[in-house]
């Protein structure tokens, strides 16, 4: 095969899209090869037009690309809307009803095949057909297409392999082994496996998209770490969340941007009443409701100045779906360590998309702790929102009041000496360049592909921790630089403002405000400009 | 030699007696702050009583105290035992948390008429729902007033306060009807005047096994003094109510019924949640 492909599969919502391309996915991924799949649908459970882009690479890949080699669509609106993205020698394959009215919208080549006839599997047909056209060998498929309807998939992949058997030229089929010791994950699923590593003993969240995944995949897991559980809302969540590790078990929520808003009461209760909170924040694009099924980063200042008063607080944002397995084990521990909030920035990009990946489980611990609950010593174990003394008794003492905010602001000045062993930031690209480029999040898997498409040369600094944020770091990184931009997914520039008020850098920024991820194509254009 | 270590021992024992007498009164060095006569004061008593029995059965490390905030709260700073004073209208969700966390631990929640059923009663209709093993414990008496006296869900039509200054626009909500309705298993009023009746009641539902239910009359003497009105018409309730009975019942208001409205036994939440998990497929 060539150095890497994409695929991308098409179609209304309800007609197994995402099933199509994630079995895609899991076919190279098991295959050896690295995947990356995005997935782009709309609000809605039937109809309307939902795709999935699967990029298969030699090389690790990061992000999708909008360069496709094959489309897989189940209905005329999928080659009227990407037809355009198809490369020269692209390939169209839809079904015979479909022929007609596609060969008027493209010239590209269509490979009509009675894909419908299978009825239900008809995506299966549809991704053994991609397959042969690409030269694979469909029979490693079938072991992996476990499904209700296994035997239909099987007659369906079997005859779409007869019939273009004859009418295609399959060159050397590509032999595949299938080693299942490769994983393809989605961020959610890694999120899930960190928490686990850490020791996760109780999961509560409300349903709300793109965070929903991390509570479908814990409570099938449940019996590996205890209990997953949807409470009657966000304010609920948060609260159990509280009691759950007052009284010992390590805990942890899930939510987006919306839910996250009405946590804010209970998050400032978790710095008042020094109970470790471990928030999973799924960022989608806002204000309010916002575009539910889409990616931003737009609420960085929201988790960094979330709750009334002041304490500290631990906010990572992995950058990639691999690191989001290391720092969700990580904010675990470090939630129970310091007995603060502890916040995992992610976003629709990480907790939605797929990547196949090798997760180092060497590198996570479940840390046991030493802190008293009720029922563990004799002693009264007393927490209170009020402000207290030590002994958990509220206070409206002036000396007491002040030491007690002391204490806890305190426990931010060790988390950063703690902190001094982790890689905060992220450097890749020509290291010490004259020109820095910022980013943070799902953002620098975009940018990684962006690189390798210009020539320009430049460092990128993605900061991992934002909060504390790792000054001295980017402070050094930056001492030589001649040019700064930062590329983020909202439309104030918030790690910008966070740059300019941390270490008054004032970046030219580049910014992306449709709810879509930066495509690596139109970034390495806009940096062109820039640099 | 002898003669010191005798001593010694005499006082350690004394000692012992000493500070088991004292931990037996749950008693803190926070000064209370209850207004003199304050219906909490009957509460409290009654409580303390209920707890030297329920620490001799659990111990007292496996009691859990939530609170949430305003006048009845306070009631955490003044019993040594465990505690989590949360947020206002939050102590539903937060005893939850805790039983799930460990089932083992005996979680009484008190909350006030504001927290119980303005700012979270969505909490407790699904804490009634899912049949959660707490006992929940409202210190109803019509008014805010550690925020000096606005009207709350309880409040009669009419009455006078500093946000309604014209009389409340609003009718009263029925809070055993409301549990009843919800599904709770156990469903019972007190009165802060009654104590000795009080105590007996959170002993049963701190036995019942899931979520029980105690909507205490509790008059406050500076905002809503309904001493004597609840001296004269409270009376304490006989024998067993059907659910329909006590449906009728508790709308009683020419005399105001105390007592067990309801009780039955369902599975508690905490019980289904670890058996359904069992049954996962893994």
């Amino acid at each position: 095969m060539k150095e890497e492909f994409s695929v991308l599969v098409g179609g209304k919502a309800g007609q197994g899209i995402k099933w199509a391309a994630e079995t895609l996915g899991k076919f190279f991924t098991y295959s050896g090869l690295e995947v990356f799949v995005y997935h782009d649908y709309e609000s809605v459970i039937r109809g309307g037009h939902n795709f999935s882009i699967v990029r298969i690479s030699k090389e690790k890949v990061y992000a999708h690309l909008n360069k496709i080699d094959v489309i897989v669509a189940f209905d005329i609106n999928t080659v009227k809307l990407h037809e355009k993205k198809l490369a020269k020698e692209g390939k169209i394959i839809c079904d015979v009803s479909l022929k007609h009215e596609a060969e008027k919208l493209t010239k590209k080549k269509i490979i009509a095949l009675p894909l419908n006839k299978f009825g239900k599997s008809a995506n299966a047909a549809g991704i053994a057909a991609c397959l042969l056209i690409r030269g694979f060998d469909t029979y490693e498929l079938l072991k992996i297409i476990k499904d209700k309807r296994i035997s239909e998939n099987i007659v369906a992949v079997n005859e779409i392999e007869q019939i273009l058997g004859k009418k295609e030229t399959i060159n050397s089929k590509h032999k595949l082994k299938i080693n299942k010791k490769r994983e393809f994950l989605n961020g959610s699923e890694t999120i899930a496996e960190g928490l686990i590593a850490a020791g996760l003993q109780r999961y509560f969240a409300y349903p709300m998209t793109p965070s929903s995944i991390v509570l479908h995949y814990l409570a099938k897991q449940q019996k590996r770490f205890g209990l997953a559980i949807q409470p009657e809302n966000e304010i609920a969540v948060a609260n159990l969340a509280l009691g759950s590790a007052y009284a010992g078990c390590k805990t942890a929520v899930g939510t987006s941007g919306g839910g996250f808003d009405l946590m804010h009461e209970a998050l400032s209760l978790s710095g008042m009443a020094e109970i470790p909170f471990v928030v999973v924040m799924a960022q989608r694009a806002g204000p309010s409701t916002g575009v539910p099924t889409y990616s931003s980063q737009s609420d960085l200042m929201s988790v960094i100045n979330a709750g009334h008063g002041e304490f500290p607080r631990f906010i990572v944002a992995p950058a990639t779906i691999e690191d989001a397995f290391y720092w969700s084990s990580r904010a675990m521990n470090i939630a129970w360590q310091f007995q603060i909030p502890s916040i995992i920035l992610v976003d629709k990009m990480i907790t939605e998309s797929d990547q196949s990946v090798e997760l180092d489980r060497k590198k996570t611990k479940n840390m046991k702790f030493n802190i008293a609950f009720p029922g563990s010593i004799s002693k009264a174990v007393k927490v209170s929102s009020n402000e207290h003394d030590e002994q958990g008794f509220t206070t409206e003492n002036p000396e007491i009041i002040k030491k007690m905010q002391e204490k806890r602001m305190k426990k931010r000045e060790n988390l950063i000496k703690f902190l001094h062993q982790e890689k905060r930031v992220r450097f890749l690209g020509e290291l010490n360049s004259k020109n820095i480029v910022f980013c943070w999040s799902s953002t620098l898997g975009a940018l990684v592909e962006a690189k390798k498409m210009t020539s320009k040369k430049f460092e990128i600094v993605a900061p991992i921790i934002l909060e504390p944020f790792p000054k001295g770091e980017i402070r050094k990184a930056v001492s030589n630089a001649k040019k700064i931009i930062c590329i983020e997914a909202n439309a104030t520039g918030q790690l910008a403002s966070l740059l300019k008020q941390k270490l008054c850098i004032d970046p030219i920024k580049i910014l992306k405000y449709d709810a879509r991820p930066f495509d690596p194509l139109e970034l390495a254009r806009k940096l062109e400009e820039v640099l | 030699m002898q003669g010191h270590s005798i001593l010694w021992s005499l006082q350690e024992n004394w000692r012992r007696f000493y500070k088991m007498k004292k931990e037996e009164n749950f008693e803190t060095a926070t000064i209370n702050t209850w207004c003199p006569g304050c219906g909490n004061f009957g509460i409290l008593a009654a409580l303390k009583e209920a707890l030297k029995e329920l620490s001799r059965k659990h111990g007292k490390e496996n009691i859990v105290m939530v609170g949430g905030i305003g006048c009845h709260a306070k009631i955490l700073d003044y019993v040594n035992v465990n505690s989590f004073y949360g947020l206002h209208g939050r102590t539903l969700p937060v005893m939850t948390g805790i039983k799930l966390a460990n089932p083992k631990l005996q979680v009484i929640g008190f909350a006030g008429d504001g927290d119980a059923y303005a700012e979270g009663i969505g909490h407790l209709i699904h804490a009634a729902k899912r049949n959660t093993d707490v006992t929940a414990i409202v210190h109803n008496n019509g008014v805010f007033a550690l925020t000096t006296g606005q009207a709350t869900p309880t409040a009669a039509f009419g009455f006078v306060d500093k946000s309604t200054p014209q009389g409340n626009l609003e009718n009263p909500i029925n809070p055993v009807k409301l549990m009843l309705a919800a599904g709770a298993t156990f469903v019972a009023r007190a009165y802060a005047g009654d104590i000795e009746f009080l105590k007996e009641i959170i002993l049963k539902a701190v036995a019942h096994k899931g979520f029980s239910f105690i909507d205490v009359l509790q008059p406050c003497v500076s905002f809503n003094n309904t001493f004597a009105l609840y001296n004269k018409k409270v009376y304490r309730m006989k024998g067993k109510l059907s659910f329909d009975e006590a449906m009728k019942k508790a709308d009683e208001t020419e005399k105001i019924p105390i007592g067990i409205f309801y009780e039955h036994h369902k599975d508690s939440y905490e019980e289904v949640a670890f058996e359904k998990r069992n049954l996962l497929k893994s």
